[in-house]
């Protein structure tokens, strides 16, 4: 007889969500068709076990092998979990964050550091965050005037290009953004805006994208490990796999909801300014050099994204 | 041993070590232990310390605080006083009018906060006493504050409708719109159950005796006792709706209304402040150490296989739409009485929203009346947060068993709205397609 | 070991009046928040998570308190009617839900607290403000429950054995009517 495995999965989605499903669900429908039926997953909505910070914890504790994560969640963790995540005003398309991540070895350099600590993080799709505001702004001046609800690195992008980020509760943004407490947010991109249904409240849909972001799988190394060979080798491969098809899916999936949008809900695409635009740049160029001064790993993974923008000749 | 065996181990547990006294932060706590440690072994120990901080880094939860010092602030200046004196001479030729003042403060209160304990703990401080002392049946009194400060996530703001909404992907703004009708409709319920009871029954919600009532000279004198409240509730609600502040932050300006309507009073004072503080702690601490115990057992039910038990009782879903609905308020009623509204949500709503797509409902209606039942679980015995905050706040003269006797009329009457709101879905709907326009 | 049983009750009643003061910066900092953002024109990034760090210890912190002042709530439908020396037993026979409870919680936050500790935790936020000493206060606090506990075990001892407690040193004593 082979052996059967049964891992609980703690997602940092809630259960309807579209990634819970198009991510999660699916990864544990194709992990069981290909192991014929010996490796399964049982899925958690956020909250469920955990959520936030917090799943990282309890899988590196093993109380469950493995969950899903945003790298945001724990920057303090790996010097180059910070390029992992994504730097705001770096990549311009989800194909150059799949390059940097696998092929200029990203992943690798978080892994090696994460592995001492017990877990190991693989990349489950890249996508943009893309702000949504409820008026239009003209010019670099009026971005002073906006209060926009954001979150980690993207908060310091956006202080640093002259708004007002916000920290508001993740419970009351949509009515911060209704009542006007903020002038708009980002979660994720149109994906997110349509399904926190902050288009009805804010209706501008501000491009280019803030930056390219990674989601992730986050798994116990000891779990890992214990996995029988040929299991372990079909999970790893099937992730993989996964990242790619997953990410380019949803691509395809943000122009659908974007369409919605400007369909149902009256969505206007705008396009940053151009001199806010400029400032997003030297605000990027100042949380790149943070990145790179954390220490000589971030220092290695920062001179990989900068050859990559230099390649693409953004720099 | 199957998941049903084991849930009726689990609960059978809790209402064992509740009904023998055990407190119930150590009887939840405990038995979340022996189960954690039952399913996962040590490792799922951890679990404990992680619910204990997600809770204590939950931002939501310091309008709790913040409305306790309030009400204390209020009630230690004669403020909350004054206007039970000027609701008894305006109404006290009513029978029960103290009570239904007290419902209607509760309304305006749920506008104000987004979450049921901060109302129940305030009411139970400001509105208990002054009926007591009026001689209304504490029964009557405690049941109408208990029902009443549940509204808090029925009325906008909600964080409940916050978390329906984001596990179901429906609009918050809807959600909330759809909790307007409802929520009017429960005080008109709960405002005639509280007029017929108090006119049957005269003793329980005595009128004041014609020769107290006063004449208008002293009628309208005793109506400056409002301006202090009122400016209070302006301040709130105008920083809410005006854009000026999140529901959370708002009620730091409930507090700042408070100082000004002390000192106002001449009560603003080292000692005054000191008192309020004083309990303002005692009762925070109580109820976050229920929250962080309480979350910690409804996750170990989670690990227990609560997903499964569902997906089995779901096989048992009766056919025909009615029957559907009518299981899925069964379920949600037992469960509201053993395990907290966010738990439950978290179980129950995966397995139920197919159910909602398959009959065509929409989906806001079901979310009203869901959040309706988790109002109903807030505080049906033997478990539920509203209950045991009363319990805290209460004087000794009111027992467990005076509260626990004193929901059922109000669950019922509760009840019944929820099946006139079954009957007449526009009654939800109304509001979110007038603000947003007819969905689909 | 009276002296001890009455340190530690007065080490707790003395955290809650020390504690209690915490409302009022939680009060400013969320005024602060409201204000900021309107006179200034942009809220201080930090002001609400600091009010929410506050909050952590402040939640926390007094459950030691709590037990000292007989204020964890319990259901007395029954425990109502009994004696103060048959409250005293029952109390003794379910005080393992309580040890066990607070064994787990030290010892699970003490682990937790140490690991955050030894990296010196921060928060990930742009104000990245150290978060252990927050996390800190649950062992502490989970402590501070648990030598109350034993001195209210003392307590429930003395009362089965017929002995009178001083409340100034065993904490607030059931009475033979329900309470809390
Ligand atoms: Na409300
Ligand atoms: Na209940």
């Amino acid at each position: 007889a082979q052996d059967k495995v049964t891992w609980k999965v703690q997602s940092h989605w809630p259960k309807a969500s579209g990634s819970f499903n198009d991510s999660l669900v699916a990864l544990a429908k194709e992990l069981d068709t290909r192991t014929g039926g010996r490796f399964k997953l049982e899925t958690f909505g956020a909250g469920e076990i955990a959520k936030d910070r917090e799943i990282y914890n309890i899988v590196r504790r093993g109380v469950v092998p493995m969950g899903t994560i945003s790298p945001a969640y724990i920057l303090g963790e790996a010097q180059a979990m910070g390029l992992f995540y994504g730097v705001p005003g770096t990549l311009r398309e989800t194909w150059e964050m799949l390059q940097l991540t696998k092929n200029l070895g990203i992943e690798k350099l978080v892994n090696d550091e994460l592995a001492p600590k017990g877990v190991v993080m693989k990349a489950e799709k890249a996508y943009p965050t893309e702000v949504v505001l409820r008026r239009k702004i003209a010019s670099a001046a009026d971005l002073g005037s906006l209060k926009i609800r954001s979150a980690g690195t993207m908060l310091e992008y956006l202080a640093a290009a002259g708004a007002s980020p916000q920290q508001i509760a993740g419970p009351e943004i949509y009515q911060a953004i209704s009542t006007g407490v903020v002038d708009g947010a980002h979660w994720g991109a149109a994906i997110g805006a349509l399904s926190m249904k902050f288009w009805e409240v804010a209706r501008f849909h501000m491009k280019p994208a803030l930056g390219i972001t990674n989601d992730a799988w986050i798994m116990n190394k000891a779990a890992l490990d214990k996995l029988p060979a040929d299991l372990k080798l079909q999970f790893l491969s099937l992730l993989e796999e996964r990242y790619f098809l997953r990410s380019v899916e949803y691509l395809q999936q943000e122009a659908i909801a974007l369409n919605t949008g400007k369909a149902k809900m009256n969505v206007e695409v705008v396009r940053w300014p151009d001199d806010v635009l400029k400032k997003f740049a030297e605000a990027s160029t100042g949380i790149l050099k943070k990145e790179e001064a954390k220490g000589e790993i971030s220092a290695k993974g920062t001179k990989a994204l900068i050859k990559l923008m230099t390649d693409l000749g953004y720099v | 041993m199957s998941v049903e065996l084991v849930t009726l181990l689990f609960f059978g547990s809790l209402l064992l070590f509740l009904f023998i006294g055990t407190p119930l932060v150590f009887t939840l706590g405990g038995i979340s232990c022996i189960f954690l440690y039952f399913t996962m072994g040590s490792v799922g120990f951890y679990i404990v310390a992680s619910k204990f901080w997600d809770s204590m880094m939950s931002f939501t939860l310091i309008a709790i605080p913040m409305y306790v010092y309030m009400a204390m602030l209020l009630e230690k200046s004669g403020v909350a006083q004054d206007l039970y004196r000027m609701m008894h001479v305006w109404f006290g030729a009513m029978r029960g009018g103290l009570a239904i003042g007290t419902v209607a403060i509760c309304a305006i209160f749920a506008a104000m906060s987004g979450i049921s304990g901060a109302a129940v703990v305030t009411m139970g401080t400001i509105a208990l006493p002054r009926m007591l002392e009026r001689g209304y049946d504490k029964r009557l009194a405690v049941g109408a504050i208990n029902c009443g400060g549940g509204w808090g996530i029925l009325i906008p703001p909600s964080i409940l409708m916050v978390l329906y909404a984001l596990l179901t992907e429906v609009s918050v703004g809807r959600l909330f719109a759809s909790g307007i009708g409802p929520g009017i409709l429960l005080f008109v319920l709960v405002t005639i159950y509280i007029g017929v009871r108090a006119w049957l029954q005269p003793s329980l919600a005595p009128a004041l005796p014609v020769e107290e009532r006063g004449d208008w000279a002293l009628k309208f004198s005793s109506l400056k006792a409002v301006f202090l409240p009122l400016l209070i509730v302006f301040l709130v609600l105008g920083a809410i709706f005006g854009g000026f502040a999140t529901p959370t932050e708002a009620a730091a300006l409930g507090v700042f209304g408070a100082l000004v309507a002390s000192a106002v009073h001449r009560k603003l004072s080292i000692p005054v402040l000191t008192d309020a503080a004083m309990q303002t702690l005692r009762l925070t601490a109580l109820i976050m150490w229920i929250l962080f115990a309480a979350h910690a057992f409804s996750t170990a039910y989670t690990t227990l296989g609560a997903n499964e038990l569902m997906n089995h009782l779901m096989s048992l879903i009766p056919g025909g739409q009615w029957g559907a609905l009518a299981f899925m308020l069964l379920v949600l009623l037992l469960l509201g009485m053993v395990l907290d509204p966010v738990g439950i949500m978290l179980i129950t709503l995966p397995v139920f929203l197919p159910v909602v797509e398959a009959y065509g409902w929409d989906p806001i209606w079901f979310g009203v009346i869901f959040i309706i039942m988790m109002e109903i679980g807030y505080m049906t015995p033997p478990f539920g947060f509203n209950l045991f905050y009363l319990k805290a706040v209460a004087p000794p003269s009111v027992t467990m068993s005076d509260i626990y006797w004193s929901v059922i009329p109000y669950v019922l009457v509760t009840f019944v709205g929820v099946l006139i709101l079954i009957a007449f879905p526009d009654i939800a709907l109304y509001f979110p397609n007038m603000f947003f326009g007819v969905s689909k | 070991m009276l002296k001890i049983a009455g340190a530690i009750t007065r080490l707790n009643l003395w955290i809650a009046s020390i504690a209690a003061w915490l409302i009022v910066p939680m009060f400013v900092l969320l005024m602060a928040d409201v204000i900021m953002r309107y006179v200034v024109g942009s809220a201080e990034i930090w002001t609400a998570e600091f009010a929410q760090l506050i909050f952590g210890v402040y939640a926390v912190i007094c459950g030691g308190y709590l037990l000292a002042e007989r204020a964890h709530v319990n259901v007395d439908i029954l425990y109502g009617r009994f004696s103060r020396a048959g409250k005293a037993k029952v109390d003794l026979a379910t005080s393992f839900l309580f040890f066990l409870f607070l064994g787990v919680l030290i010892w699970q936050s003490a682990d937790m607290a140490w690991e955050s500790a030894e990296k010196l935790e921060r928060s990930s936020s742009i104000w990245n403000p150290h978060i252990w000493p927050v996390k800190l206060a649950i062992p502490i606090a989970g402590i501070l429950l648990l030598l109350q506990g034993l001195v209210r075990i003392a307590s429930d001892i003395r009362t089965v054995m017929g002995l009178e407690n001083d409340p100034a040193i065993f904490g607030k004593q059931a009475t033979d009517e329900p309470s809390h």
